[in-house]
Formats: structure tokens, C-alpha cells, sequence
């Protein structure tokens, strides 16, 4: 029982490194139920309009949350394109955000899609609550975009000149998105969604539960739920079965601790025999 | 002077909401104030606060390799990779036409400082797995009802657990929609109240840690 | 199998193996450059980006569009680092002030009412509800916040109902924060996975 409780880690990190690994290269294929507060997002997005109505997002993930905060916004992205709504992108809470930009632009970009028509990407804007506030009020208060581009002469900025004209906001973060919440939702009424990663899910059920977050999209599953509901199944899809493998490991680790925990405390309780 | 700084910008942030009219010895309305100057000047005044911690670090590592201290050729590596990205992140910043440049930048970012800071944060990954073997103990009924909370909500996540039981699915978005968000709500309502309480107190001046001054009066 | 032939994916993972060769081997040299090399690279980042606003936010519109009032704010960044000089350090006051005044100033009104006033609004749910489930969620749900609540009361005297419903809130709050470390073992694995994924498709091509 000792010798179970003081395993060396390395063998417990090299075990879960296999079952997450395996399920990988051989999927399993298991089938996935869509969550109510998915299906929201997918929802407003298939009422919007593609002949007038421009989306927002706001970029406020960066890679060190990994693909848990990365598949969201790719298929979101995906969603739009698919019904030809155009689209901004703008960064208020990191710096990486521009830089997660340009990588979801560069592949439509190589698919055909056009920078400037068909979406475009305004850099970060320093001052965090202040800056959601200030481009909020005035969405040209952004000078230009990442390529130098005047915002004011971008053919999908045409028509844009508060929040108010944005048919739909959607901030992708790895927290809360109460900075939008305080500073745009609430005193302006517009309709916002939010995608986070799976950490924060249940931070932001209480204003999902009050209205203010009319949509909320939580890491890989959430992602994984999306590709099916447009029938583009993709890098989240593809590592649901691993994320299923890993939580039964997870499960497993923390019953095997507390049975030798259990049993060592019997043990030590039990008064050896004269 | 910075606390009146302090009081009198608050204020003007907070009436800047409420007000529509011009104030009569300045002439201008206050949203005006706000939406003029005021935030355009928090955009520039945060993106220098933002160097700060970098100039720090660069102070702090350059006094390592000067005075050679124990591992200093790790701080000679820092310094070096942290001149290299800012130059290149700040050339590609003021020149955002040269897309060659762009392209690059984006090459060392996405194929170096991504995976870098990815495979920092999937090691906590790891710390999860030996945490939950080593750590994770049922010692007490309080600590027994959040491993069986925790235990039904990753069964209820991972498309498994509807294999195991269809009613798992059900009970994880049960817990998620109404302890969780009841619990999640007392701890918001709170936390805002404190923090509504520790403006007010920033505003009048009673606070001033943030000031260096310590403490409050 | 198709291993990549691009040497931008092998830097990559070798980026990703060096990181992690910390909890799978031990401390080594690899792994001291590679942080060094993160810790660097995120700094010189920040700094890029932060430049680019200045100018962007700052200094471009005070030149080129003669709003010269921004002079004031530029000054009051360079202010921000004299608190690196001893003698004159007192001055990176006046820019703290102004960050926190607009900070507090945002605070006060839009915490009070998104994340107090709403929140109370939403909580107030339909008793009895449309079903028996419905009602009995409404009635955990009220009952529970003000138990949570009254669990964070201290200065309230502590009578036998107020400790007994207060221990309530803190069953309430095991199961909350039981939803969250399950959030987190989820969250986390997505990290690692996505990393494998990387590994196994983007560069030994067997997905």
C-alpha cells in the first residue's frame, strides 16, 4: 500500500500520455449529445442575415490555452463563411489576440476568401475595459487594421460606425467576458455570445442564466458539438474520444489514491496482533 | 495630487454615464470629456504600462549576466530572444505593409512562442493526473461531495458517459445549471459588492496601496 | 506515416518535448532554454505590440492630426517608468492615479449594475414554477444563494439558524467548486491533447 501511495510520478504522466495517445490514431467514434448553450450560438448565427449583417469578434485568447480556446472561434469562423456573413476581428484583452487572427485568415485567405471583403482583423487596442468602452462607442476610433489599411476605407467596415451596427458580438477568451458584459451588453443592448475555455464554463453559467450572454460555446466539447451541428466535423470532433478516455482515466487515478489512502488508513489503525 | 487625480477622473468616468449636458465651466458634456480624451488617453497611458513588466525584466537580467551571477548565460538567452521579438514584433508593428516581414514574424511566432507556451500549459495536464492520484483524498464529507460532483460532471462531459449511463449527460448539465449556478452567483454577487466597496474607498482615498503608500487611513 | 519534412514543425515540436521534458525526465538544460527562450520571446512580444499602440493610438494622431492633447497622455506613460530611477520615482504616481481613477470610475457603475443589480433580477425566478422540477430548481436556487451569502456575513451575530444556514451554503459551495475541478480536468487534458495532436497529425502525419 506505501509503495502504491509513492509511485513516481513519471510512470503516472507516461500512462496517461498512452490512453489519451491511443484513442488518437484509433478513434472510437462515440456519439456526442449538443448542449443547450451551443446550440444558441449556432442558432443566431443561422438567423443572421449575410446580405447586411456583419458579425464582431472579439479575439481574447492566446496560444498558451491551446487548442481548448482554438477550435471554438475555428469553427464559429467556419459557420460564418459557410453562410457568407461577413465578419471583424479586434483584440482587447491580450496581444497574442491579432496573431490567433492572422492564422484563421491565412488558411480561408488560401482558400479563396478575401481580406477586406469578406473579413478583417483590427489589431489590439490597449486599455482593456476602457478600450471595449471607447470602440464601442466609436468603432473608428481604430485607425487602421493589422496591414495598414485605413478601418474607415475596409469595403466591410462600410456602414459600421458604433457596436450597435454589429448584428452580433461574440468574444472568444480563456476567462469571463464581463468586461463586454459592463461595459456594452448591459448598457447598450446588444446581442452578445461568448466561447471560453472549458475552465470558465461554469463562471459564465450565471449570466447565461440571466440572459445577458445569450450563447455560450466551452472548449474542445463545445467546438466538437459545433462541427457536427454545421456537418463539418474537425480537430474538436477528432479529440473527443481521447477527451473521454482521459476523463475515465482521471476518474480511475482518483479512486485507485483514495482505495490505497483508504487501506493504509486501516492499517495504521488497526492495533498489530500480540 | 494623485489621489485628487484619482478622485476627479473616477468621477468623470462614473457621471459619464449619467449626464448629458455640458458642464458649465468646461463647456463640454461629460461623455464628451470621456469619449475625447479621457479613453484615448487610457489607450496610450495602458500600452506603455504594458512595457513595464518587460523593462523590469530586462533590468533585472541584465544584472545577472553584468555581475555573472549562477545560470547568467540563461539570462544572456533571455535578453537575446526578447530583443529579437520585440525589434521584429515592432518593425512588423510600424511597417504593416511589408508582408514579407508579417509573414516571418508569424513564422517564429506560430512554429516558436506558441508551442513554447502550449507545452508550458499542457504540463499542468500532467499535474492534474498526479494530482488527482496523490492528492485528491475523500478525508471528509465536505471533500467527499465535491470529488462525487467533480466525478458525475467529467462523466457527463465526455461522450463515454452517456455510453455508461444516458442519464449522466442529464445530471452534469443538472449540476452545471443549478447548484453550480447558484453557487457561482452568491460568489459573483459577493465578489462585486467587494470590489464595488474597494472602488469607493479607492475613489475617496482611503485606500491607497495602489499609490505605494501602504495600507489604508 | 509521413513525417514532415518541414523544419518549422520539427522547431515546433522540439519546442514542445523540451517543455515537457521537465515533468517527464527532470530538470535539465533544454528545458532552462526553452523557458528562457518562452519567457523572452512573450516579453519582446508585448513590447512590440505596445509600441505599435503608442504610435498607432499616440503619437500618429498627435502629429499627423494635430490632436495635441495627446501629448498629455504620452508624457504620462513616460512618467510610468520613472519608478525605475530612485530620485524621482514618485512622479510614476500620477499615471497609476489616472489608471486606477478611469478603472474605479468604470467599475463602480457598471459592477453595480450588470453584476449586483441583474444578477439579483435573475435570481428572483417564478415560485412555483411550470413543473415540480422547475419549482424545486427555483427553490434550491434562491435558497442556495442566500445561504451562500450568509455564509460570507461575519459581522452578523452568529445564532444557531444563521451557522446552521451558512454551513448549508458551504455544501452548496463543495458542489460548485466539484463542478469546477471537473471543468479543469477537462480543460486541461484539451491542452494536452491539442498538443498531441500537433505531434501525431501536423508532424509524424498518422492522423
Amino acid at each position: 500500500m506505501e509503495k502504491m501511495q509513492n509511485v513516481d510520478t513519471r510512470i503516472i504522466y507516461i500512462v496517461l500520455l498512452i490512453v489519451l495517445s491511443v484513442p488518437l490514431l484509433r478513434p472510437i467514434g462515440i456519439p456526442m449529445q449538443i448542449s443547450p448553450m451551443t446550440r444558441a450560438v449556432y442558432d443566431i448565427i443561422e438567423g443572421l442575415n449575410p446580405e447586411k449583417d456583419v458579425v464582431l469578434l472579439s479575439m481574447d485568447y492566446s496560444p498558451g490555452a491551446g487548442l481548448d480556446a482554438e477550435v471554438c472561434p475555428v469553427a464559429v469562423v467556419e459557420h460564418l463563411m459557410q453562410r457568407g456573413i461577413k465578419w471583424i476581428a479586434i483584440s482587447f484583452g491580450t496581444t497574442d489576440g491579432p496573431m490567433m487572427t492572422n492564422r484563421i485568415i491565412a488558411d480561408l485567405e488560401q482558400r479563396g476568401y478575401k481580406y477586406g471583403e469578406d473579413f478583417a482583423n483590427l489589431g489590439y487596442m490597449a486599455g482593456e475595459e476602457n478600450a471595449v468602452r471607447l470602440f464601442a462607442l466609436d468603432c473608428l476610433s481604430v485607425p487602421t487594421d493589422v496591414r495598414g489599411n485605413k478601418t474607415s476605407e475596409l469595403p466591410v467596415m462600410q456602414g459600421i460606425k458604433t457596436i450597435k451596427d454589429f448584428a452580433f458580438v461574440i468574444q472568444f477568451s480563456m476567462g469571463t467576458p464581463e468586461m463586454w458584459i459592463r461595459q456594452v451588453v448591459d448598457p447598450m443592448g446588444v446581442l452578445f455570445a461568448t466561447g471560453t475555455v472549458t475552465v470558465s464554463v461554469p463562471s459564465i453559467v450565471p449570466y447565461y442564466n440571466s440572459g445577458q450572454v445569450k450563447g455560450v460555446m466551452g472548449g474542445v466539447s463545445s467546438a466538437a458539438q459545433y462541427e457536427l451541428l454545421c456537418n463539418k466535423p474537425g480537430r474538436g470532433a477528432a479529440m473527443m474520444d481521447a477527451q473521454s478516455m482521459g476523463h475515465l482515466i482521471i476518474i480511475f487515478f482518483i479512486a485507485l489514491g483514495n482505495i490505497g489512502y483508504f487501506m493504509s488508513k486501516k492499517g495504521k489503525e488497526t492495533p498489530p496482533s500480540k | 495630487m494623485p489621489l485628487l487625480i484619482t478622485l476627479v477622473i473616477s468621477v468623470i468616468v462614473m457621471l459619464s454615464r449619467i449626464t448629458t449636458g455640458p458642464v458649465p465651466v468646461i463647456g463640454i458634456s461629460l461623455p464628451e470629456l470621456f469619449e475625447g480624451y479621457i479613453s484615448p488617453w487610457m489607450t496610450v497611458v495602458s500600452a506603455f504600462a504594458l512595457c513595464l513588466a518587460s523593462v523590469n525584466l530586462i533590468m533585472v537580467h541584465s544584472g545577472n549576466i553584468s555581475r555573472k551571477r549562477q545560470d547568467w548565460v540563461y539570462s544572456l538567452i533571455l535578453l537575446a530572444t526578447l530583443i529579437i521579438y520585440g525589434a521584429f514584433c515592432t518593425y512588423v508593428e510600424l511597417n504593416p505593409n511589408n508582408e514579407t516581414a508579417a509573414a516571418n514574424y508569424s513564422l517564429i511566432y506560430n512554429y516558436i512562442l506558441s508551442p513554447l507556451m502550449t507545452g508550458q500549459w499542457a504540463c499542468l495536464a500532467f499535474y492534474v493526473a498526479s494530482a488527482s492520484y496523490r492528492a485528491f483524498r475523500a478525508r471528509n464529507l465536505e471533500a467527499t461531495v465535491l470529488l462525487i460532483s467533480a466525478i458525475l460532471v467529467m462523466l457527463g462531459a465526455a461522450p463515454v458517459g452517456s455510453l455508461i449511463w444516458s442519464r449522466f449527460p442529464t445530471i452534469q448539465q443538472w449540476l452545471l445549471d443549478v447548484p453550480n449556478m447558484t453557487g457561482q452567483r452568491a460568489l459573483l454577487i459577493g465578489a462585486a459588492i467587494g470590489s464595488f466597496v474597494a472602488c469607493l474607498r479607492t475613489m475617496l482615498g482611503i485606500e491607497r496601496s495602489h499609490l505605494g503608500i501602504g495600507g489604508s487611513s | 506515416m509521413q513525417i514532415s519534412t518541414n523544419i518549422w514543425q520539427w522547431i515546433a515540436v522540439a519546442c514542445i518535448f523540451g517543455m515537457w521534458s521537465l515533468p517527464l525526465y527532470k530538470d535539465n538544460p533544454f528545458y532552462r532554454v526553452c523557458q528562457n527562450v518562452f519567457v523572452g520571446s512573450c516579453a519582446g512580444h508585448a513590447i512590440g505590440i505596445a509600441i505599435g499602440n503608442i504610435v498607432h493610438y499616440g503619437f500618429q494622431p498627435a502629429i499627423y492630426e494635430s490632436q495635441l492633447h495627446l501629448i498629455i497622455p504620452i508624457a504620462l506613460g513616460l512618467l510610468l517608468y520613472a519608478r525605475f530611477f530612485q530620485k524621482i520615482a514618485w512622479l510614476s504616481r500620477w499615471p497609476v492615479a489616472f489608471l486606477v481613477g478611469v478603472g474605479v470610475g468604470q467599475t463602480i457603475y457598471s459592477s453595480l449594475r450588470s453584476q449586483i443589480l441583474n444578477q439579483v433580477i435573475a435570481a428572483m425566478t417564478k415560485f412555483p414554477g411550470e413543473s415540480i422540477g422547475a419549482t424545486l430548481n427555483g427553490l434550491v436556487s434562491i435558497v442556495g444563494l442566500l445561504a451562500v451569502l450568509t455564509y460570507f456575513l461575519f459581522t452578523v451575530p452568529q445564532t444557531k439558524f444563521v451557522t446552521g444556514f451558512a454551513q448549508a451554503g458551504r455544501w452548496l459551495m463543495m458542489v460548485t467548486f466539484g463542478v469546477g475541478f471537473g471543468n479543469v480536468v477537462s480543460g486541461r487534458l484539451s491542452v494536452l491533447l491539442g498538443e498531441l495532436l500537433k505531434i501525431f497529425g501536423d508532424w509524424l502525419g498518422m492522423i
